[in-house]
């Protein structure tokens, strides 16, 4: 048995309102990759922060090598030998690849204390040899695919002699091949000795890649077992915490109708070429991809937040161009964004002012609006929608995720719109809110609505669509229906290795 | 809290000078003359930072600021100064002033809304450039033509001024509060994106609110012009710094998304009882001090700014309230 490495006893950590982390007991041993998964907001990215000194725990403690630990900034974590790798990778993408590999220590300087960029990029050269890349250590950081950046910041973690490597989504926007290259560099890693946390939302790279497995629900720790003993349905079962068919419900059944929204070579440059489909009434049509594939771009352009270069776009028969959000808002269609609070909210205005601003000039005069009419609008809507709040003058961020996706939701919604753009409806909600949000997604094309969901969560855009877009690097690469709508054919059409000839 | 806090500091400040000036009464009636008068004094002298704090506050909501207003006001007066005195001022001086306003308002929210030029850089250069400009309407000369104007003086006394800034406060108080208008003006104020998002027309509010601040710069040129009579290329130097110390002391944060037109109202107050209690100093003996008392103003005025913002950031979940 190797030697116990981390050991976290009794940890929690609560946030204002909400316990991020209940008391929780998680180890790991040397040369371990532990997968950790769970939905969002079931406390991963806290857990996450809590090991890398972002945060620091409510109670309980943290034992590292044997010693209890207190990590006051990431910078402690760091030296003490535990590098994160985040989603997004904060570097300065203007500066070369030496010089971030060597941000943080001194660097070597010519005898009147100047820079020396020779015998700089010789030690960069090293560090990334040692580490079996290859990657000029003058390149400019900016300039390097999402993978070797990756890679960068691995070998920058293991030049500090890193012993506990935590990778967050590590392969969210990596292409097929450059996973495979990801995990051999991995496993050479464990060999090494060098312990892994590996947090992913792909089930598939879970087992292929950890020893053990760790699922965490609303911010327990509900199951942990040997890899070999997992199964995709026990980890989702785990994770869900409830039979799949209550979190994807599907009541109806769809039937060809009308077209309302077509799109015809719809191209914008460097962000979507030559998009053509149809959205019908009463369909869901799913827009899967990797993130950066010109989903959100796609949605936000059909919304009227920037025109299309070419192509052309029909709304319920007619040509579409609109100018700005208003004229879509007047043809009934809404688009919901994917980051809610960029995009949505302003944190501190009232539930009230949250909900109404989407339809409250459907009641002014004289550009006031009428009190009476817009108070039992919110009732209803909040009602309608479930959004559950003490008063509607609390401010709209205090409402847990869920209750704020709900509340934009009875924003748009309210409205009474055919067409209804949903980019990420569950992102950062947790499994009750996911599971109402997707009845009323249900319940709504059921009504006659088309519905365009663009998800990243493989599950939900599979269970949910009554058809499949598949978007990679900007244009369709797979339409899928019925049997093909299977998790491999969606991520293979994703990462561009499926052809469209299904 | 700024609800209480800020009448008490008003009622505060004027016991606090009345009785530093050793006013003394001898009758009940007596002091009520004199406080008659005094308000009336204050309405009237501070009517037009009032009108263009009104103004402001609502920039300050949208997170923008509006350096150019002093500028602006200097403006208008000088150009309608230019106007010979009589009758015809009315129609000529009068509706042109305003043409000019809106045109100046507009200009600066057309470099913000579309040139996509920060507030605070954009009009600091129309600030000076306003500036400039009264000096090349006007030169050195110094001119006052408004008290030969037919019943222009009205526009300065209690009764014109005072009906001017409580109707314009009714109005706006009134409307705002029930408009979509703000709250689309809040929402753009609290996160530009999500407003943008959601469907309000960004750029159009915004050079709507500082057309907006350009019709009150007429307004306050109108009760400045009147009550000083004269006008000259460096009037109103330095205005812009009262009237945004005193909407962030009325609790109208920076950062935009919230404010309060009452609260602007008490904030400008403050400020200007403090400014006539000083004027006033020379009467409590301090001859002996190093300096002079009123010289003080702008050593108050920059600590109120900080004391302003300071509460503000301590009560960031306020309700917006016009």
């Amino acid at each position: 048995m190797a030697q116990s490495l981390l050991q976290l006893r009794a940890v929690e950590k609560s946030f204002v309102g909400t316990r991020a982390l209940k008391p929780l007991n998680l180890s790991l041993v040397q040369g371990e990759v532990l997968g950790l998964i769970g939905e969002n907001g079931a406390g991963k990215s806290t857990l996450i922060k809590l090991l890398s000194g972002v945060h620091s725990p409510d109670a309980g403690t943290i034992e590292w090598q044997g010693r209890s630990v207190h990590f006051s900034s990431p910078h402690d974590a760091i030296n003490a030998g535990i590098a994160t790798i985040h989603q997004e990778l904060a570097y300065c993408g203007h500066l070369t690849v030496a010089e971030n590999l060597l941000l943080g220590e001194p660097w070597p300087r010519h005898r009147w204390g100047g820079v020396d960029w020779t015998l700089l990029h010789a030690r960069a050269a090293t560090q990334l040899a040692r580490c079996h890349l290859e990657i000029p250590t003058t390149r400019t950081f900016s300039d390097l695919t999402a993978a070797q950046k990756q890679e960068v910041a691995i070998a920058r973690a293991l030049n500090r002699d890193a012993r506990l490597l935590i990778l967050d989504e590590p392969t969210a926007s990596l292409s097929a091949p450059e996973v495979e290259r990801l995990f051999a560099h991995l496993n050479r890693l464990r060999t090494q000795g060098v312990a892994i946390l590996y947090v992913s939302h792909r089930l598939d790279e879970i087992l292929n890649l950890t020893n053990r497995v760790a699922v965490l629900r609303d911010g327990k720790l509900v199951a942990s077992y040997p890899t070999h003993e997992a199964t995709v349905s026990r980890m989702v079962k785990d994770m869900v915490g409830r039979p799949l068919e209550q979190v994807y419900p599907r009541s109806r059944s769809y039937r060809k109708a009308a077209p309302l929204l077509e799109l015809e070579g719809a191209t914008r440059e460097g962000m979507f070429e030559n998009i053509s489909f149809q959205l019908h009434a009463g369909e869901i049509l799913g827009l899967a991809g990797l993130v950066g594939a010109g989903r959100s771009e796609l949605a936000r352009a059909i919304y009227g937040l920037y025109p299309c270069d070419t192509g052309t776009m029909r709304l319920k028969g007619n040509p579409w161009s609109p100018r700005s959000p208003d004229e879509s808002l007047d043809a009934g269609m809404v688009y919901l964004p994917e980051e809610r609070k960029r995009q949505s909210l302003v944190l501190d205005h009232s539930v009230r002012d949250a909900i109404s601003i989407g339809f409250s000039d459907l009641f002014t005069r004289w550009g006031m609006i009428r009190a009476q009419e817009e108070q039992s609008a919110i009732t209803n809507a909040m009602r309608t929608y479930d959004v559950r709040a003490k008063t509607v003058t609390q401010p709209i961020g205090t409402l847990s995720g869920g209750n704020q996706q709900k509340a934009i939701l009875a924003r748009w919604l309210e409205r009474k719109p055919d067409i209804i753009l949903l980019d990420e409806p569950t992102r950062g909600v947790d499994v009750g809110a996911k599971a109402e949000i997707h009845q009323l997604i249900d319940k709504l094309a059921g009504s006659g609505r088309a519905v365009l969901l663009i998800s990243s969560d493989l599950p939900e855009v599979l269970s949910m669509s009554d058809r499949i877009l598949v978007m990679h690097h900007g244009s369709i690469a797979a339409e899928l229906h019925g049997d093909a709508m299977t998790q491999e054919n969606v991520m293979l059409a994703a990462s561009g290795l499926h052809h469209a000839n299904r | 809290m700024r609800r209480w806090l800020l009448p008490l500091i008003l009622l505060a400040e004027i016991a606090l000078f009345t009785i530093l000036s050793g006013q003394t009464f001898i009758s009940a009636s007596d002091a009520g003359a004199y406080f008659q008068s005094y308000f009336a004094d204050l309405l009237c002298q501070s009517a037009p930072v009032l009108l263009l704090a009104f103004g402001m506050t609502i920039v300050l909501m949208t997170a923008g600021i509006d350096l150019s207003v002093g500028s602006l006001v200097a403006l208008v007066a000088c150009v309608m100064s230019s106007f010979p005195a009589g009758t015809e001022f009315w129609w000529t001086a009068v509706p042109l002033g305003l043409a000019l306003a809106l045109l100046l308002g507009a200009t600066n929210g057309a470099l913000i809304a579309w040139l996509d030029v920060p507030p605070i850089i954009a009009t600091l250069s129309t600030m000076i450039l306003y500036r400039g400009l009264c000096f090349v309407v006007m030169g050195d000369l110094e001119k006052s033509p408004f008290l030969s104007v037919p019943a222009y003086e009205w526009l300065g006394q209690i009764s014109g001024a005072a009906l001017l800034v409580l109707l314009t406060f009714i109005i706006l108080a009134f409307w705002l509060n029930r408009s979509r208008w703000l709250r689309e003006i809040l929402m753009l104020g609290g996160n530009p994106i999500a407003a943008r998002y959601a469907g309000i027309p960004v750029s159009r509010r915004i050079l709507q609110v500082y057309s907006l601040v350009g019709l009150l710069g007429f307004l306050a040129a109108l009760t400045f012009t009147a009550r000083n009579s004269s006008v000259s290329a460096s009037s109103l130097t330095g205005l812009e710094l009262q009237v945004i110390v005193a909407v962030v002391l009325g609790g109208t944060r920076v950062q935009g998304g919230a404010g309060s037109l009452l609260g602007t109202f008490y904030g400008v107050l403050i400020i200007a009882v403090m400014d006539e209690g000083l004027r006033g100093a020379a009467k409590w003996g301090t001859e002996h001090l190093p300096f002079k008392i009123s010289h003080l103003e702008y050593v108050l005025l920059g600590l109120l700014l900080v004391v302003g913002v300071w509460l503000n950031s301590r009560e960031k979940t306020r309700r917006p309230a016009a």
